[in-house]
């Protein structure tokens, strides 16, 4: 699995200015979030790893 | 962590911000893991700064899954070079957790895979972003606070 990610083109991270990537996403609570209806502003945590 | 600390939930609040954890475990685990995130860092850490853990200091948090990792990919989080993840500042910083004895617990997920941390502004536009060079480097919390409009 790990080399398959290896094979994957490089990934650029998206740049202050540039409109936020939208997502849905289901959460611990249940729903499901979908950036476009957050409130804003919003912080977004990627973690990595669980400790 | 530092995000949940009051001078940090405060200037979340007075922007009513939300804040949004993301991770790539499974639903299930991830769901698992904010109970031990809650009793054996975040209590631990108040402890440490003499603070009062409020009942509800999880409450304005939300947090979700994507296993696929295409949201991180989206963001363009992909992964880091094992020199970087198991280089000398990381195992320092290991030793260092150790030493104060937090619990450290068997990875289960890609240990290579990068996190990062955004801020979405009112206008639906990034004003803050960041991934760090290995696992030891996040940002200031005051920098992504700055990046609240």
């Amino acid at each position: 699995m790990h080399g398959e990610h290896n094979s994957r083109p490089r990934l650029r991270l998206a740049r202050v200015g540039e409109e936020a990537p939208d997502f849905t996403l289901p959460a611990t609570d249940g729903t499901v979030i979908d950036l476009a209806t957050c409130r804003k502003p919003v912080v977004l945590v990627f973690m990595r790893h669980l400790a | 962590m530092q995000l949940h600390l009051p001078p940090a939930r405060s200037a979340l609040d007075a922007h009513d911000a939300a804040l949004l954890v993301v991770s790539f475990a499974q639903l299930n685990r991830l769901r698992d893991w904010v109970p031990f995130f809650h009793d054996a860092f975040l209590a631990r850490r108040f402890e440490e700064a003499d603070l009062t853990l409020a009942a509800d200091v999880l409450a304005h948090t939300r947090f979700a899954a994507d296993p696929s990792l295409a949201v991180y990919r989206a963001y363009g989080l992909g992964r880091n070079s094992r020199m970087r993840v198991y280089g000398p500042r990381i195992l320092l910083q290991y030793a260092r957790w150790g030493r104060q004895g937090r619990p450290l617990r068997m990875v289960q997920e890609d240990p290579l895979q990068r996190g990062g941390d955004f801020v979405v502004g009112r206008d639906g536009r990034l004003t803050f972003a960041h991934t760090g060079r290995d696992q030891a480097d996040r940002p200031p919390v005051q920098a992504i606070l700055a990046a609240l409009r």
